[in-house]
């Protein structure tokens, strides 16, 4: 198999708050066009692990490397520029705009508007904002959430609002995905249709790291990285992990006798 | 510097600051519990004075018992005040925020009206000076520090001993998870605000003898109150009472070698200087309050 | 509605009725209360522009004076003309407000607001300890007014002398200025503001530069507040340190909330409300901060969104009872 190119490297990843080790000599890495996992118990670290990589949170030792660009501890906007795209545990979108206007707010990177462009509306900005708006609703028709453009956010149903954040991270034409429970609290129909998204995303190139619970999401995954109390446990395909007696230990206390 | 003249200033530094943390905590503690940011506390500090005054004044009251009345009058309008005020509108902060400034508009106008705009001053409580070994400081000032100290240590006490204590404070950190425990949060609620409007309205008499009574001295000690609740940290109550006496401090001692704006300048610089290094203040939860 | 189309009909309506207004009254001091409501006006908006994003500024009035002192001492002193003053008064609120907002960024929300309180307190008493050049409290008298536009090809405009041409000054001002902030709001940047306002975090995710774009919303905000401030220094022709402060701020940001934060007028309606109907009452003496505080409390208690949501608010009631209490989206 031809060698993949690298996309994120994390080597020697650590943040300690106040004493405790939220992530601890965390090593992993993401190669082009890959679905990789990360599993682990509650508390085990995950969300930590993606507001690191994505700069809300700076790291206390430790790299992180995107593209051959050194990314620990710069802002969060930087790094979003750079082609790092997530969606939150909770799904945090904009409550106040709409479905369609939630998606058109995302395309802040490209085009890149000014200010006094803005202000005069040349014939220049209104091309970008009918791009603008083009290109959303392309999105929105990926995610299938063409036909409540209009609904505001908050009034949109949960599990709908999970897959709003989901187009909402593809808007800024991310490198890599980062999907912090995508599918949580979704029903069974919900999930089909966010597994079908992600599945598309893959096919355009962008890489994935998911953080999730459901089985279903697991076996899409190329690889699955297991952490426990910030530290890497285990790694590799799905079907060697899950039966790994650190593994096992860790989300149910003691190990299974081997079947 | 004589030692007379570092006596007084220490008494005027601890009758500031007491003064100071009166009304910082009764503004705080609205703040903390009922999670609304009452402007009219400007208002009901002045109204508190003024009642007293005309208390002693014009109907010959005793004052300690001028004192005790206009207080708990005041402390009644907190309880109007939260009841028709606070609680209807508390998911919307800014109808609150016109509602209490129009407070203070409304009662100021009041005051100027029935009163005049001239500056009165309520009789001493304590007449006379105090010997403590060699110099002569003022009784009043001392007995406006020793009142205020009391005060504040009942309503610690109040606060981390008895019941309504805990649950004010079980309230202040989430008042729905307080709510399905079965507090009751309407009743503390209102316990909240007589509090609170209870101290300012002490320390409005106390300053209407110790100074004087102007309609417009509210506003000034908001400032100061919001100033000090945020050097300390927005639900720290060790925070009020350091705040209060760091701005007692600065207000007592700057203006003896610089003028009116300068002290203001510096006092109000060390504040914002402080407050961009460490935002939730001195003691404030490290979480701040996120959008 | 049908019919004609009220929405687009009633800006050009009023417009006019501003525009011939002289020619029905004819009391300059009619024109003196417009003229300061103007003034206002453009004060109010531009606070609520930088509220767009999110922050919620107690410190407006200091703006005001910053480029209402920046303005006229140049003008008095150096003999500059406020044609050219009042834009630098513009452009000094501007540096002062990116001066403020760039260390405020580090705090949101309430404490952004009581930060940005004791800055604009700060910013007026440091105004207050220069007294040589600004007179403290004494205030500063003397200050140019607007010189007579005298160009061969118009009859000379003089300014000093008739309240109604500066009223036509000041309305076509605060009409340029209202529709610049217009254009803001509607534009890319004004969607980065409320994206900010919304979520920091979310908007932050997307590559917005929450930092720039709150800067950047306090330095157009200051700016007009720098302008307006100018213009009431060339106005009124005296400025003391009690014209702008802690209560001048609390005002603006009053006739923002009665008026309604949500609509793009509703600083407009507050400010002309809130300035136009206490000075009717003038007679009232200092019974007039009644008419004012209950206007606030009429507002406060009746219209959730202020009184330019009264509109929508009256069309959801007649909606919501039409439908028999069926819950309604707002759509």
């Amino acid at each position: 198999m031809e060698r993949l190119f690298t996309v994120l490297k994390i080597s020697g990843l650590t943040k300690n708050f106040g004493g405790l080790a939220a992530v601890e000599n965390l090593s992993m890495h993401v190669q082009e066009g890959e679905i990789v996992g990360l599993m682990g118990p509650n508390g085990a670290g995950k969300t930590t692990v993606f507001n690191l990589i994505t700069g809300f949170i700076k790291p206390s030792e430790g790299n992180i490397q995107f593209q051959d660009r050194e990314i620990s501890g710069k802002k969060p906007h930087l790094i979003a520029s750079w082609g790092i795209g997530r969606t939150f545990q909770f799904a945090y979108l904009f409550p106040d705009f709409t479905v369609l206007e939630n998606v058109m707010a995302s395309f802040y990177l490209y085009p890149k508007c000014g200010f006094w462009e803005g202000v005069f509306k040349s014939k220049s900005y209104q091309k970008k904002e009918a791009i603008i708006l083009e290109q959303a609703i392309d999105i929105l028709q990926l995610v299938g959430l063409d036909k409540e453009k209009d609904t505001l956010g908050k009034n949109l149903p949960h599990g709908l609002q999970k897959l709003l954040t989901m187009a909402r991270a593809m808007a800024i034409r991310p490198k890599i995905l980062l999907l912090d429970e995508p599918v949580g609290g979704m029903y069974f129909d919900e999930v089909n249709l966010a597994i079908s998204v992600i599945e598309r995303i893959r096919q355009q190139g962008t890489a994935l790291v998911l953080v999730e619970h459901n089985m279903r999401l697991m076996h899409l995954c190329d690889r699955v990285v297991v952490i426990h109390f910030g530290k890497k446990i285990a790694e590799g395909s799905y079907e060697e992990v899950k039966n790994h007696k650190d593994v096992v230990r860790a989300y149910f206390g003691h190990a299974t006798t081997p079947h | 510097m004589g030692s007379q003249l570092i006596a007084q200033t220490c008494v005027n530094v601890l009758m500031l600051a007491s003064m100071y943390i009166m009304v910082a905590m009764g503004f705080a503690l609205i703040l903390s519990v009922l999670d609304v940011l009452n402007f009219s506390h400007a208002a009901i500090y002045t109204v508190g004075g003024y009642i007293c005054y005309q208390l002693t004044v014009v109907v010959g009251m005793n004052q300690w018992l001028a004192l005790v009345a206009s207080t708990i009058s005041v402390g009644a309008f907190g309880l109007f005040l939260e009841k028709f005020c606070f609680r209807p509108f508390i998911t919307d902060m800014n109808r609150i925020i016109v509602i209490t400034l129009a407070l203070i508009v409304i009662l100021t106008a009041g005051i100027n009206v029935t009163m005049g705009s001239y500056i009165k001053r309520i009789p001493s409580f304590v007449s006379g000076v105090v010997k403590v070994g060699g110099v002569s400081i003022s009784g009043e000032r001392l007995a406006t520090f020793i009142i205020g100290m009391l005060l504040l240590t009942g309503i610690m006490i109040i606060i981390k001993k008895t019941r309504v204590g805990l649950q004010m404070l079980a309230i202040a950190q989430d008042m729905e998870a307080a709510a399905l425990q079965g507090i009751r949060t309407h009743r503390i609620a209102a316990v909240t605000t007589f509090i609170g409007c209870a101290l300012a309205g002490v320390a409005g008499s106390l300053m209407g003898a110790v100074l004087s009574l102007s309609p417009y001295m509210g506003d000034l000690m908001l400032v100061k109150a919001i100033e000090i609740v945020i050097l300390g940290g927005i639900g720290s109550i060790g925070g009020v009472l350091v705040g209060g006496l760091v701005l007692g401090a600065i207000d007592a001692v700057l203006p003896l070698y610089v003028s009116g704006y300068a002290t203001e300048l510096v006092g109000l610089g060390i504040i914002i200087v402080f407050l961009l290094f460490r935002p939730q203040g001195l003691f404030g939860r490290d979480k701040v309050r996120l959008v | 509605m049908n019919g004609i189309n009220l929405k687009k009909v009633t800006l050009p309506f009023i417009l006019l009725c501003l525009f011939f207004l002289p020619a029905v009254i004819r009391s300059p001091y009619y024109f003196h209360t417009l003229n300061m409501t103007l003034i206002y006006i453009i004060a109010a908006s531009s606070l609520r522009t930088i509220a767009l994003s999110g922050q919620i500024s107690i410190a407006h009035a200091a703006f005001m004076a910053v480029g209402a002192y920046v303005s006229a001492i140049l003008a008095k002193y150096l003999g500059w003309s406020p044609w050219v003053t009042i834009p630098m008064g513009g452009i000094a609120g501007m540096l002062a407000g990116v001066l403020v907002g760039y260390p405020l960024v580090r705090v949101r929300a309430i404490y952004f607001s009581m930060v940005s309180l004791f800055s604009g307190m700060a910013i007026v008493a440091l105004i207050g300890v220069c007294q040589t050049y600004t007179g403290g409290d004494a205030g500063l008298i003397g200050i140019p007014p607007l010189p007579a536009i005298d160009l061969p090809w118009l009859p000379k405009i003089v300014f000093v002398t008739s309240k109604v041409n500066q009223y036509y000054f000041f309305l076509l001002l605060t009409m340029a200025c209202l529709f610049f902030l217009h254009r803001v709001e509607t534009s890319r940047t004004g969607t980065n503001w409320s994206a900010i306002s919304q979520s920091y975090l979310v908007a932050s995710s997307v590559g917005i530069n929450e930092a720039k774009y709150r800067v950047m919303a306090l330095a157009v905000g200051c700016f007009f507040a720098g302008i307006a401030g100018a213009c009431y220094a060339h106005y009124t022709m005296t400025l003391t340190s009690s014209t702008f402060g802690f209560l001048p701020s609390i005002n603006l940001l009053i006739y923002v909330l009665v008026g309604g934060v949500g609509n793009f007028f509703g600083p407009v309606i507050g400010t002309a409300v809130l300035v136009i109907i206490p000075e009717t009452f003038r007679w009232l003496k200092e019974y007039v901060p009644f008419i004012f505080g209950g206007i606030m409390l009429i507002v406060a208690f009746l219209m959730p969104q202020g009184i330019s949501g009264l509109v929508t608010q009256i069309k959801e009631r007649i909606h919501r009872n039409s439908k028999n209490g069926e819950v309604v989206h707002r759509a």
